[in-house]
C-alpha cells in the first residue's frame, strides 16, 4: 500500500478545509480523502483509500476510467484544470449527484499526484435546469411570445412559435416595431395602448388586433401585454394568441343566431300578411257589402261606416307595414335590388328627402343571409341618416367589385364622431357590425360632425 | 252590358266569400266559379267555358302562385281577362303580374270599393289599376330608363357629389393620401371610391378616369 508522506500541517489543513478534497495517484487510486469528502460520499476514510477514483466519480453514461491523471500528465502546463465534462458523484447508498472537479497537478517522490477538489453542484445544476426549462417553455409555448424593449420599442426576442407564425427571422424581427406587425395600428395607437402599463395603472392589457405576416397574409389575434422590470431594464412581453378559429366559431354562432332570428321574423311576417291581412281584407269586403245593403240613405249611419272603413284601411296598412319591416317578401321573391328599390321609393314618398339608389354589376345571386343582411344594413343606415343625421339627400350604392359586394350609404347630414358612437354601440351600429362579422365582411365609417357620413360595407360573395 | 262571369282564385275562404257577397250587389256580376289553388282554377276553367274574368290573388298557398297561374291562363284561354287582387304593392310583383298577362291590378285593403268598377273595366279588355299601383308603375318605367346599361360613357348625373369631387382630384394628379387629407376621409375610403368610379364609368384604370374627367370638362388640360 502506498502512503504519501505529508506533514502534519498539511494534514491539518487538508482535514479542516471547508472544501471537499482528495488526492489521487497516477493510477487514479485514492490516497487521501478529507472529512468533507467522506461525508459527501458516505464512506469511511478506510473504505475510500486505495480505491479507484471511479468508485466515487464517473463520467455520465461512461463506464471506463475517467483518466484524470493521464489528462493532466498530457498537459502538464495546465497545473490546475476545472473539469467541465458531465461528472457525477456516487454516494455509498447509491444516490448520484452532479459534481464539478478542480484538479491541481503535483509531484511528490517523482510521482505525479492530483489534488481533486470536488463541488456538489446539485443546486446550480437545478437552477440551470430550471433556466433551460423556462427557455424551453418560452420557445415551445403554443402561444406566440414577443419581448419588446420598453424604451426603444424594438423587438428583442420572440419564441420559435412566433417567428414560425409570422415568417420573419429573429434578425428581421429585431428591425421592426410592434405596430409594424399589426395591421390596424400605428405608433400613436400603440403608444396609447401601452400608456396604462407604463403609468402602472394596469398590470396587463388585453386587446384584439390583426397580425400581418411577412408574406402580407393576415390573421386575427388576441394580445396580452405585460411590462417587466429587471435590474433597471424594462421590457414588454406580448403574448399573442391566434384567434382565427375562435373568430370562425364566433362567426358561425353569430350566423346561426341571425339566421334563426330572420327565420322567425319571416314566419311572423308571413303570418301577419297571409292571415291577419287577409282576415282584415275580408272584413273590409263585408263592410262594403253591408253599407250597400242600407238601401235607404236616410237610415244609413254614414259617419260610422266611414269611421269603420278608415279604421280598417289604416289597420291593414299598419299590418302590411309591420310585416314588411319584419321581412319584405319581395326580398325573397325578387332579390335585394328590387327590395332596395321599394325601400328607397317608400322613403321618397313618405319623408322629405331624396334617396338615390344606384346598382352596378349586381346580376350575381346572393345567398339568403347576404341578401337579408345587406337589406337590413341599408335599411338601418337610411333610417339613421334620416332620423339622427338630418340628411336631405342620401345615396345608396350597391356594387359588385370583383369578388365582393360593396354597399355604400352616403348622406349630407350632420355627421358624427364614429369613434364615440362605435364604442357606445349607438345608431344600431352594433347590430350592423354583427351582421358584417357573420358574413366575414368589413365595415367602415367616415364621418365628421358637420361633414355628412359615408358608410361602407364590403362582403365577400363566396363564403 | 251582358253579365260578367267571374272566377275568384284566392286561397282564403273568407276573402272569396267577402268578394262574392260584395259582388252580389251588382246583378251584372256573377261569380260562377271559385278556386283555392292554381290546380283547381285551371281544371275549373277547362270545364266552364263561360268565364270571362278571373280575379286572381298572387299568394296562393300551396302549388303555383298567382303569377304563374295567370301566365298559363293567358296562354291557354285567350278570351279570359285577368284582374290581379293582392296585398302586394311592390313594383316587382305588379310588373310580373302584368307580364304574366293580368290587365288590371288592385290592392287588397285599399281599393276594395273599386272592385266592381275594376271587374267591369277588365271585362271589356281595358286596363284598370288602383291609384297607387299606377304610381308605382310610373316609377318602374322611369327607373328602367335610368338603369339602361351599355352606354360607353354613363351620364355624369349618376355620380354622387363626393365621387365627382374625388374624380376631379384624381384628374388633377392628387394621390389617395392627398385626397384623403383634403376631404377629411381615410385613404382607404378614397381608394374604394376610386374603384367604384372605375366600375361605374366602365373604364379600366385610373388613366381611364382621367380621360373621362377631361372628356366631361371636370379638369383642365
Amino acid at each position: 500500500m502506498e502512503r504519501l508522506q505529508i506533514t502534519n500541517v498539511l494534514q491539518g489543513y487538508f482535514e479542516s478545509s471547508a472544501t471537499t478534497m482528495l488526492l489521487v495517484n497516477h493510477q487514479e487510486k485514492i490516497v487521501l480523502a478529507n472529512q468533507n469528502c467522506t461525508e459527501m460520499f458516505g464512506y469511511s476514510e478506510a473504505e475510500i483509500c486505495d480505491q479507484a477514483l471511479e468508485m466515487l466519480i464517473t463520467q455520465k453514461g461512461k463506464k471506463h476510467n475517467i483518466q484524470l491523471i493521464t489528462r493532466i500528465s498530457e498537459a502538464p502546463q495546465s497545473r490546475s484544470v476545472l473539469a467541465t465534462y458531465d461528472l457525477v458523484g456516487k454516494h455509498k447508498n447509491g444516490e448520484v449527484f452532479p459534481v464539478e472537479l478542480s484538479l491541481s497537478f503535483m509531484e511528490a517522490d517523482n510521482k505525479p499526484y492530483a489534488l481533486v477538489i470536488i463541488n456538489d453542484i446539485s443546486k446550480q445544476k437545478q437552477a440551470a435546469d430550471e433556466d433551460s426549462l423556462l427557455s424551453k417553455i418560452f420557445h415551445e409555448s403554443l402561444n406566440d411570445i414577443y419581448i419588446i424593449d420598453a424604451h426603444s420599442l424594438r423587438f428583442i426576442n420572440a419564441n420559435t412559435g412566433a417567428l414560425g407564425k409570422i415568417g420573419y427571422s429573429l434578425e428581421e424581427l429585431q428591425q421592426l416595431t410592434p405596430w409594424d406587425l399589426k395591421l390596424d395600428q400605428n405608433r400613436l395607437v400603440f403608444l396609447q395602448r401601452i400608456e396604462p402599463l407604463l403609468e402602472g395603472k394596469e398590470k396587463k392589457i388585453i386587446f384584439e388586433s390583426v397580425f400581418q405576416r411577412k408574406d402580407r397574409s393576415t390573421f386575427p389575434v388576441e394580445i396580452h401585454l405585460q411590462l417587466f422590470e429587471h435590474e433597471n431594464r424594462h421590457v414588454f412581453m406580448e403574448t399573442v394568441i391566434d384567434i382565427t378559429e375562435k373568430k370562425k366559431a364566433e362567426r358561425n354562432i353569430m350566423k346561426a343566431l341571425i339566421e334563426g332570428q330572420e327565420m322567425e321574423r319571416e314566419r311572423i311576417a308571413k303570418e301577419l300578411h297571409d292571415e291577419l291581412g287577409q282576415a282584415l281584407t275580408a272584413m273590409q269586403l263585408n263592410l262594403h257589402t253591408l253599407e250597400f245593403l242600407f238601401d235607404t240613405p236616410a237610415r244609413k249611419p254614414t259617419d260610422i261606416f266611414d269611421k269603420l272603413k278608415l279604421l280598417l284601411h289604416n289597420t291593414i296598412q299598419e299590418t302590411k307595414f309591420i310585416s314588411r319591416n319584419l321581412m319584405p317578401s319581395v326580398l325573397k321573391e325578387y332579390g335585394l335590388v328590387k327590395a332596395l328599390e321599394y325601400l328607397c321609393d317608400n322613403f321618397n314618398d313618405t319623408v322629405h328627402l331624396q334617396v338615390h339608389l344606384q346598382v352596378y354589376n349586381m346580376e350575381n345571386k346572393l345567398d339568403s343571409l347576404q341578401r337579408v343582411a345587406l337589406y337590413r344594413i341599408a335599411q338601418e343606415l337610411i333610417n339613421n341618416a334620416c332620423k339622427h343625421g338630418k340628411a336631405k339627400e342620401i345615396n345608396v350604392q350597391l356594387i359588385r367589385n370583383g369578388k365582393n359586394v360593396v354597399l355604400r350609404v352616403e348622406d349630407d347630414g350632420i355627421g358624427f364622431n364614429p369613434a364615440v358612437s362605435r364604442t357606445n354601440g349607438g345608431f344600431g351600429l352594433k347590430n350592423i357590425e354583427s351582421r358584417v362579422i357573420a358574413l366575414d365582411g368589413k365595415f367602415n365609417i367616415d364621418s365628421h360632425p358637420g361633414q355628412g357620413t359615408s358608410f361602407l360595407v364590403k362582403i365577400p360573395l363566396k363564403r | 252590358m251582358s253579365a260578367v262571369k267571374i272566377m275568384i282564385v284566392d286561397d282564403h275562404q273568407m276573402i272569396r266569400d267577402g268578394i262574392k257577397s260584395f259582388l252580389s250587389i251588382d246583378p251584372n256580376l256573377i261569380v260562377a266559379e271559385e278556386a283555392a289553388s292554381s290546380e283547381e282554377a285551371l281544371s275549373k276553367l277547362e270545364q266552364n267555358a263561360d268565364i270571362n274574368v278571373v280575379v286572381m290573388d298572387i299568394n296562393l298557398g300551396k302549388g303555383e302562385d298567382g303569377i304563374k297561374t295567370s301566365k298559363t291562363i293567358t296562354e291557354k284561354f285567350k278570351h279570359i281577362n285577368i284582374l290581379a287582387i293582392s296585398m302586394h304593392d311592390e313594383g316587382a310583383y305588379i310588373l310580373n303580374m302584368l307580364k304574366a298577362g293580368a290587365i288590371g291590378y288592385i290592392l287588397k285593403g285599399q281599393g276594395m270599393d273599386e272592385l266592381v268598377e275594376a271587374i267591369k273595366t277588365v271585362a271589356m279588355g281595358e286596363n284598370y289599376f288602383s291609384k297607387s299601383v299606377s304610381e308605382t308603375l310610373m316609377k318602374q318605367f322611369t327607373r328602367k330608363k335610368n338603369d339602361s346599361p351599355s352606354a360607353k360613357y354613363k351620364p355624369l348625373i349618376q355620380l354622387t357629389k363626393r365621387e365627382v369631387e374625388i374624380l376631379k382630384l384624381i384628374a388633377d394628379e392628387h394621390t389617395n393620401q392627398e385626397i384623403a387629407e383634403k376631404l377629411f376621409i381615410s385613404p382607404r375610403t378614397v381608394d374604394s371610391h376610386r374603384r367604384t368610379l372605375i366600375q361605374k364609368l366602365n373604364v379600366k384604370n385610373t388613366a381611364g378616369l382621367v380621360r373621362y374627367a377631361i372628356n366631361h370638362g371636370l379638369t383642365e388640360l
